[in-house]
């Protein structure tokens, strides 16, 4: 594995000198953007600098109440056995303790947890449906459009169809929120998620088709309700989007002159239908991430690797006996087993990420990739959250640390959503529950 | 009517007089609850609740302190239900805090109660907030089922809809929309739309999303329909390029079933029987068609071929009636030919049977020593009688080729000149001895003076001389050698050879490769093709003398189609010819040829293999040639035709040798004697003759001529097979290439010249001079009907001719006849009307008009098909017809006028869908190009402008039927969007139709895109509501009430009574409104109802997948679950449908089983995989819910039983318990019941209620749990768990209740908690029926509701009517408060 050093100033401007003393001898893909490069000078600073990407891995029902922790910073870095997994990935690594959402230890157990973990937001009981959007969202829409595809919404897991405890299960199985009143719908089908990526059958009369419904569209919006009409924007808004990726296809949308390492897919699209073992499934969701992001096709993904109340059973892991949540409150050697297995999965991607060599740093080194449980232990304590950071943000991210907010004043998730939504260049006033950043992130 | 009025409040608009009833008592009621809120019930709240719910603490997110004052309070009644519910879990006040006295807690309680009542009358009706709702994906799946009548489910990798609202996912909150929501419906529509069907008047919607499978579907119909009435008869196998098919089967009329109809019909007593269409409909014959036969069977006018059946019927018993049958068919066969369509012919054609005369050709062949042959010539008086029935049979001979003819009247007279012939063989040496000085003449023969010379025979010298070949020595002349050279034969550049371009041909392949052109043409290989009268020929022509051995290979190289080749080998000299053997072969064949050793020859000797097209048919001739000779003595040189002529054929013609000799091998055409051979009889090889021939010494070829004298004169010695036995046979025959080669005329001539006497032996053949010369031509004969004239002939002389001779009515005493003649060598006796023989009658005279019209009477009742069922044709190999439609006889015989016009729109549909018309220009234009191998296209030439004018007609009607399909998308619409279209809408709709045809966009692509658009519309997606422009709820508008109706019970749009209903206007009508209810919930459709609702309410829906149970502990689950669905989908479908108890869900002592289930239950006496109701089912632990295992395997967990899950589920889902949410950290179960210390399920779950905080929760669920326990994790009935520990079933619930087992439950539930389940099922059904959250205001109607179910024994249709009448599911609010705007806000 490469090492590079962690202080943000040496990248840009190593990279730079590098390339001078070296001429263009480098045979690496990643110089293809050189002559973009030449041909903006004045954007010479941001032209073929590798994009800033963000990725959200979710598993519900939290991990072994004693084997989540890690200390020591480094190399040095000591792993509890929930993390071991992680530990080729110590240097890029970032574990934050101690960390809350205020509105999750109102409502319900399990989906009032769930439904806000990236937003922050309060969730409406009593059959309605209302959370906030969350931070992956908020960044795809703001920074999104640059490329095709503003987000990836993935998941291993189907939603659940049902209300428990006057809450909508939609709360337990959707982490990732486009409006305070949309959950953003999720892609089971690696075959489905394939296609958004990579099927191109938008065609130039789609146009008018989409005009004609958004003229109708318009035209309903008189006649009906405002409560209605807020309903209706969703679509109207959809239907905006959807035009607005028409008209950039075609274009060069790599605003920032960044040419990714593969210009198309380097794996034949997944079969149809959803992968009957859950490995195979979450190991082809994987693939399709790291993918996306090696491509640039979209710099913004959140898999949802189970629901929260899951009820997932692992027979590949020869844990077939209990579905997940009644695993969760066992705090079993199998149970340990089934966390770990869901870290290896964000280890892989990781791994993944950090072979593919952008410039003189890995697409890991550019990348934030957040892990994190709506809960720290299957006793449902939502007042610690488990959380951990991959990947340097560019350089942005000190890693190889660990941080522990536990008896700190100022340890909400949304501050550390604010820090995080900084380094993409997204400076908001607040976010959900929080207006501080964490000054040590 | 019902106005809301709680956004009214917030602006103190109380003073507003209320339009509603009892606003006054209202009034009084809230002064009342103000008074004691003030007086008892703030102080209590002060005491006991505000220390923790202040606004500044806000303990569990609840501030009561701002509650000064009622008007505040009906701002947010849920606060106050939260309260009561607190209240009565006992959950308020905290255990560590100051409790309430009883009489506080009463009157607290009280109040809260006597508040929310007070506000839920206040506000009764209220429609309640239903937001916009886009369609579930279930809604969409169905909508699009019943919108295209078809199931493509293309929801089916949508995401997961979520739930809202009472639980389920019809709720507008959970139904998000998003870019990638969009996504899939776009690509959903234009995956959909692929699967429209144009059509001339609008367009459908196939499973398939092809031209083909479209056009395909479309024949099945057209195909179903001619098989209803016809059956498939009559087949004929035919074999096209080497594949076999079926030609001319079916479309037949079952004649039997018809004819077997109209005798039971005529067995039943006349009076008062019942009409034939009746008894036609009946069996399931066509009622026009039986009329008919009926009416003909009966008819009475005369009618030759008609009388006949006719009387054959009256007689008819059941069994004569397959005889009937095929005498018809016989006549079918007879008056009717097919042809192949391919080429715009029609099927079936007419044949007229009536001819002037009839010609006879019959081979005459009989097996050796068979004894005589008799002919006999036969007059059947076509049964009208015989008058006028005279024929005259014309030139009756026998014929074969190359041989003159014999004269029918001749046979007697010229047998005794042949007899006298005969005499001539004691001077065979003479005549031998002749015809070897006529071999060295090198002039012509002049016979006569030969003969004188000789003393001999003329004739019989001719004879001889023809036999031996001798002709006199002129040169050999080869007058057709072929003289133009192929190049490129077949199109390879190593094919080459000679001949015509169009045959005959002889080539060569020079290449190691096998080609096909066609035919097979091996490497190396030499092959010729003949044409119909036109040999061809490769020959060797001798450059030395001596003796050569000839080996010949032929093999037929085109298996495919034709007749086969005749072929023979020859040695010619001069101008003799010697046949040297001969043969046929069929397709494929290879002819096994002997070689033929010591054959002597003569420098500029040819010795030839020669190929004939058989009967002059030359299709598929190509015929792989082969031809060796070898020199037998030294130098014992070889010529291999092969290996000389593929090394450069077209060096010459002739060609040198590979041994240098100029002008050895010969190709050349021949013109066909027609004989293929057969005739041309070759000298036994080795017998006298054959030696007399080869001789060289003229000794012995006078001794050999003495022995064969002795041969002819005394007979064979030798076995059959010998030469010499093989060569008498030959020579003495009258067929034979000695005698059969004189002129029977000029024998007869001879014998009458001489005078002499006829022996009574002469007599016995042919017949008497006097008999022939009554007509004009002295030859003829004359017979009457009815006769047979039988003439006897040697069968030495008939066997291998042919008996020709022409039949017509004789000139004078004919004109008026009618007869059937045939020629026949089996005996035969004469009759009336033979089915399938010509008749014969003259032209002009009133018996063939007789005869014209009833052959046109029975054609049009018994036609031989009815129709063309293959529709496509396969009867030739290259067809330029697509689609052949011949069933105008179907139309006229046995379609109902309906029937008809459906056949026509089905052929115009197949037209129109396949688009033939301009398919088939395009398939004339190749074929016109490419199609030339097999003679002159100029014959197709006719075809290429109707052709074209079909196609350009196509085009325009193509062009025509646009707007149709632009105006069908329209009406399409109004159905997607489940209302009328505005004009606007319409003129949007137009307006894009019109833009992307400006893209250049074809038509066909514009309809489709027009039809995604209305498949993404916010109009079909969503279920649009338009508000009430006032602030009172106005009831929603007819269409929206057929859809709230429609998506009720269907999960679907509206049918088209409802949208018929809603048309004009009834549907609001109560009365209309209920039929309505009870007609839909009858239909199918409701199956929606029983998952959507059902199901979703119950927590089992889509229980088919459910994949949370261990694979180890319960590996026959996965084969069960989807059993266990149907199960309950089916009780609850049931329930509805035949308006069942809602108790029956607890209570029912039935449910629905197939086999896999009723096994897996217990139940015995259920067989087979169809679904039935079973009753009795509480004697095997079943009925009901309870003991569904869908619902029992749900709540367990993946290997074991959960008391606390069933428990739960009991009394959340089923009695609307509110339960508190658990405590932290609850303790941890074991994983298995194998692993428990020793305890039971129940003993691990009981251990939970030694904990204060768990035991509140518990004493309520488990006991419900405890009873269920007898079901083990997948729901199997068990008496001991999986430990085989035994099972403990008894429970007490916190009432003091005491239960065991199901049962139990069961009778505890209907007992004590009855009003609770039914108040719960009410509150569901109120919830999904509108798409949201149950309101405090609804209470009044849920109450109205259980009312009724009490009222009507439980009935749940009783509920569901009062829910649909009620202004909740028949209004809308208005417009949206200032409080819901606000919080609309995102």
């Amino acid at each position: 594995m490469q090492s590079h050093g962690s202080r943000r100033s040496s990248l840009p401007l190593s990279r730079r000198t590098m390339l001078r003393g070296l001429g263009v001898s480098m045979a690496l893909p990643w110089l293809e953007s050189i002559p973009v490069w030449g041909n903006e000078p004045t954007r010479a600073a941001a032209a073929g600098q590798a994009p800033l990407r963000f990725a959200c891995l979710f598993s519900g029902n939290g991990f072994h109440s004693r084997e989540w922790w890690a200390k020591g910073t480094g190399k040095d870095m000591e792993l509890g056995k929930v993390l071991e997994p992680l530990a080729s990935h110590k240097e890029k690594l970032l574990l934050i303790r101690g960390l809350y959402n205020e509105e999750a230890l109102k409502g319900n157990i399990h989906s009032s947890q769930t439904g806000n973990l990236l937003s922050g937001a309060p969730l409406s009981a009593g059959g309605a449906i209302r959370s906030g959007t969350s931070i992956d969202q908020v960044l795809a829409q703001r920074i999104g459009n640059q490329t095709k595809v503003p987000s990836l919404v993935l998941a291993c897991e189907p939603a659940m169809a049902a209300v428990h405890k006057n809450y909508s299960m939609l709360y337990s199985s959707h982490i990732s929120w486009s409006s305070p009143t949309t959950p953003t719908p999720l892609e089971l089908y690696p075959a489905l998620a394939f296609d958004r990526l990579f099927k191109d059958d938008d065609q130039q009369h789609d146009q008018s088709v989409l005009d004609a419904v958004l003229t109708e569209a318009n035209s309903l919006r008189g006649r009906i309700s405002r409560t209605d009409q807020v309903k209706l924007d969703e679509y109207l808004n959809s239907v905006r989007e959807v035009e607005q990726r028409l008209e950039r296809a075609g274009k060069d949308h790599h605003l920032q002159g960044w040419r990714p390492t593969l210009d198309k897919p380097n794996i034949s699209r997944p079969p149809d239908g959803v992968p009957h073992d859950i490995a195979e499934h979450m190991r082809l969701m994987s693939d399709i991430l790291v993918l996306a992001f090696q491509t640039d096709t979209t710099r913004f993904c959140t898999l949802k690797l189970n629901n929260d109340h899951s009820s997932l059973r692992f027979p590949n892991l020869n844990v077939d006996y209990m579905i997940h949540h009644l695993l969760s409150h066992t705090d079993s050697a199998d149970w340990l087993k089934v966390n770990r297995f869901f870290v290896e999965q964000v280890a892989y991607i990781a791994t993944r990420l950090d072979t593919i060599q952008e410039g003189e740093h890995t697409a890991l080194d550019n990348t934030m990739l957040l892990y994190c449980s709506s809960m720290l232990n299957g006793g449902h304590d939502a007042t610690q959250l488990p959380v951990v950071i991959l990947g340097r943000g560019g350089g942005q991210l000190e890693t190889g640390r660990v941080l522990d907010y536990r008896g700190k004043p100022n340890r909400k998730m949304c501050s550390l959503y604010l820090s995080l939504m900084d380094k993409y260049g997204v400076k908001l006033p607040e976010f959900g529950d929080s207006r501080e950043r964490l000054a040590e992130v | 009517m019902s106005i809301r009025s709680t956004w009214l409040l917030v602006f103190g608009l109380m003073c507003l007089a209320w339009p509603a009833l009892g606003a006054g008592d209202d009034a009084a009621v809230f002064a009342t609850l103000t008074k004691d809120f003030e007086s008892k019930t703030h102080p209590i709240l002060k005491q006991y609740c505000l220390k923790c719910h202040s606004t500044e603490a806000q303990e569990g997110d609840l501030d009561l302190e701002r509650f000064q004052a009622l008007e505040q309070i009906r701002r947010e009644p849920r606060v106050w239900e939260k309260v009561v519910e607190m209240l009565d879990n006992g959950e308020m006040p905290p255990k560590k805090s100051r409790q309430l006295s009883d009489l506080q807690r009463t009157e607290l309680r009280g109040w809260v109660r006597s508040y929310l009542d007070a506000e839920a009358r206040a506000n009764a009706g209220d429609p309640g907030p239903v937001v916009l709702r886009r369609l579930s994906n279930v809604e969409y799946d169905n909508t699009m089922r019943d919108l295209m009548g078809i199931d493509l489910k293309p929801a089916r990798e949508f995401p997961v809809d979520g739930a809202a609202g009472e639980g389920f996912t019809n709720v507008g909150e959970a139904l998000m929309m998003s870019p990638a929501m969009l996504d899939k419906y776009v690509a959903a529509a234009k995956g959909i739309v692929a699967h429209a069907v144009l059509l001339p008047d609008g367009f459908r919607f196939s499973e398939k999303s092809t031209r083909r499978d479209w056009t395909d579907e479309i024949m099945t119909e057209i195909r179903r329909l001619y098989a209803r009435y016809t059956d498939a008869k009559g087949a004929r196998r035919v074999q096209l390029q080497g594949l076999d098919f079926q030609a001319e089967s079916g479309g037949r009329i079952p004649l039997e079933k018809y004819l077997t109809a109209t005798l039971d019909y005529r067995a039943l007593p006349a009076a008062g029987r019942k009409t034939i269409a009746d008894f036609a409909a009946e069996r399931d014959l066509s009622p026009k068609y039986l009329q008919i036969v009926w009416d003909l069977l009966n008819g009475h006018e005369t009618s030759p071929l008609i009388d006949n059946i006719r009387s054959r019927w009256r007689a008819a018993q059941a069994s004569d009636l397959p005889g009937l049958a095929v005498e018809i068919r016989q006549w079918q066969a007879a008056v009717t030919k097919f042809n192949s369509v391919a080429h715009f012919k029609p099927w079936m054609e007419p044949v007229n049977p009536l001819t002037e005369s009839q010609a006879f050709r019959v081979k005459l062949d009989s097996p050796e020593n068979a004894g005589d042959m008799v002919i006999r010539l036969v007059t059947h008086d076509a049964g009208d009688g015989s008058t006028g029935d005279v024929v005259a049979w014309t030139q009756p001979r026998l014929e074969s080729p190359g041989r003159p003819p014999v004269l029918l009247r001749d046979v007697q007279d010229g047998l005794r000149g042949i007899a006298a012939k005969r005499l001539t063989f004691a001077e065979t040496a003479k005549y031998l001895a002749a015809a070897d000085g006529a071999r060295g003449q090198t002039t012509a023969i002049d016979l006569p003076a030969l003969a004188k010379t000789h003393g001999l025979d003329t004739s019989m010298l001719r004879a001889w001389l023809g036999y031996l070949g001798i002709a006199g020595q002129g040169p050999l002349e080869i007058p057709g050698l072929f003289r133009e050279r192929i190049q490129n034969g077949g199109g390879y550049n190593f094919v080459k050879g000679w001949g015509l371009p169009n045959l005959p041909s002889l080539l060569a392949n020079s290449s190691d490769q096998e080609v096909r052109i066609p035919g097979t043409l091996k490497p190396h290989s030499v092959v010729v093709h003949p044409a119909p009268t036109q040999n061809v020929a490769a020959g060797w022509r001798s450059p030395i003398k001596g003796r050569v051995k000839v080996e010949a290979q032929v093999v037929h190289a085109h298996a495919a189609c034709g007749n086969g080749v005749a072929w023979y080998l020859e040695q010619r000299r001069g101008r003799e010819r010697r046949r040297l053997t001969s043969g046929e072969l069929n397709l494929g064949q290879t002819a096994k040829i002997e070689p033929i050793n010591d054959l002597v020859v003569e420098p500029g000797d040819l010795i030839a293999l020669v190929i004939a097209a058989r009967n002059n048919d030359h299709s598929c001739d190509l015929t792989s040639v082969d031809l060796t000779v070898s020199e037998a003595a030294e130098p014992a040189r070889t010529w291999i035709l092969s290996r000389d002529l593929t090394k450069d054929i077209l060096a010459s013609n002739p060609l040198a040798d590979s041994h240098g000799n100029p002008d050895v091998w010969h190709f050349y055409q021949e013109k066909s004697t027609g004989d293929d051979g057969s005739s041309l009889w070759s000298i036994p090889h080795g017998s006298i003759l054959d030696r007399w021939r080869d001789s060289v010494q003229k000794s012995e070829r006078d001794q050999l001529a003495e022995q064969l004298q002795q041969l002819l004169t005394q007979g064979p010695t030798g076995a059959k097979d010998q030469p010499d036995s093989v060569l008498y046979r030959q020579l003495t025959s009258l067929s034979g290439p000695l005698l059969g080669t004189l002129d029977f005329s000029a024998l007869s001539a001879e014998v009458r010249k001489a005078g002499a006497q006829a022996a009574p032996a002469d007599l016995a053949y042919g017949l008497p001079r006097e008999a022939f010369g009554k007509l004009p031509q002295e030859s003829g004969l004359v017979t009457s009907a009815s006769s047979v004239l039988e003439v006897r002939l040697p069968a030495d002389l008939a066997s291998g001719r042919e008996f020709i001779v022409t039949a017509t009515l004789e000139n004078q005493a004919g004109r008026d006849g009618s007869v059937q003649t045939q020629v026949v060598v089996t005996p035969v006796t004469a009759s009336s009307l033979i089915p399938g023989l010509p008749i014969l009658v003259r032209n002009g005279s009133a018996t063939k008009s007789r005869f014209e019209k009833s052959l046109d009477e029975f054609r049009s009742v018994f036609p031989i098909a009815v129709c063309y069922p293959q529709i496509v044709p396969v009867d030739e190999v290259v067809t330029l017809v697509l689609f052949h439609r011949e069933d105008e006889g179907l139309s006229r015989l046995m379609l109902s006028e309906d029937e008809h016009k459906r056949l026509d729109r089905m052929w115009d549909q197949l037209r129109y869908i396949s688009q033939d018309a301009l398919r088939v220009q395009e398939a004339y234009g190749q074929f016109m190009e490419y199609v030339t191998q097999d003679g002159d296209v100029r014959i197709f030439e006719p075809l290429r402008k109707p052709i074209a004018q079909r196609a350009e007609a196509f085009q325009k009607r193509l062009i025509a039927t646009e707007p149709v399909h632009v105006d069908s998308v329209i009406a399409f619409a109004a159905r997607a969007y489940r209302r009328p279209l505005q004009a606007k809408e319409q003129a949007e709709l137009r307006e894009l139709y019109g833009k992307l045809r400006q893209q250049k966009l074809d038509h066909d692509t514009a309809f489709r895109l027009m039809l995604a658009r209305i498949l993404m519309a916010p109009s079909f997606l969503y279920r649009v509501e338009q508000s009430a422009d006032s602030v009172e709820s106005k009831p929603v508008t007819e269409w929206e009430l057929a859809s709230r109706l429609s998506y009720f019970l269907w999960s679907s749009m509206p049918d088209d009574e409802l949208r018929q209903l809603a048309d004009q206007g009834k549907l609001h009508e109560p009365e209309v409104l209920a039929s309505q209810m009870k007609r839909m919930l009858k239909d199918e459709r409701v199956r929606a109802l029983a998952t959507e609702f059902g199901c979703q309410w119950l927590d089992i829906r889509g229980f088919d997948v459910h994949n949370e149970k261990s694979e180890k502990v319960f590996p026959e689950f996965a084969g069960l679950r989807s059993a266990m669905y149907e199960e309950s989908v089916r009780f609850l479908m049931d329930l509805f449908q035949e308006d069942e108890s809602v108790l029956n869900v607890l209570d029912a002592d039935y449910t629905f089983v197939n086999e896999t289930l009723a096994r897996f239950y217990g139940i015995p006496g259920v067989t087979g995989p169809q679904w039935r109701r079973v009753d009795g089912v509480k004697a095997f632990g079943r009925g009901g819910i309870l003991g569904m295992a869908s619902l029992l395997s749900k709540q367990a967990g993946a290997s074991r039983t959960s008391p606390i899950l069933r428990g739960n589920w009991l009394a959340e889902m089923l009695l609307g318990e509110k339960l508190p949410k658990p405590p932290k950290n609850v303790p941890i179960l074991p994983e298995s019941e194998l692993d428990t210390n020793g305890l039971t399920m129940r003993q691990i779950t009981e251990k939970h209620r030694e904990l204060e905080s768990c035991a509140k929760c518990h004493v309520r669920i488990d006991p419900f749990g405890f009873a269920l326990e007898s079901f083990d994790a997948i729901g199997r009935r068990r008496t001991t768990d999986l430990a085989g520990r035994s099972i403990d079933t008894s429970a007490q619930t916190k009432d003091g209740s005491r239960f065991t087992d199901i049962s139990g439950l069961r009778d505890y539930l209907l007992a004590k908690r009855r009003e609770e389940f039914v108040r719960q099922f009410c509150r569901k059904l109120l919830g999904y029926s509108l798409g949201r959250a149950v309101e405090l205001s609804d209470q009044p109607l849920l109450e109205q509701m259980q009312q009724k179910l009490t009222a009507k024994d439980g009935h749940v249709q009783a509920a569901m009517l009062t829910l649909i009448q009620s202004s909740q599911f028949r209004e809308r609010r208005g417009l949206a408060s200032p409080l819901e705007q606000e919080q609309a806000q995102p």
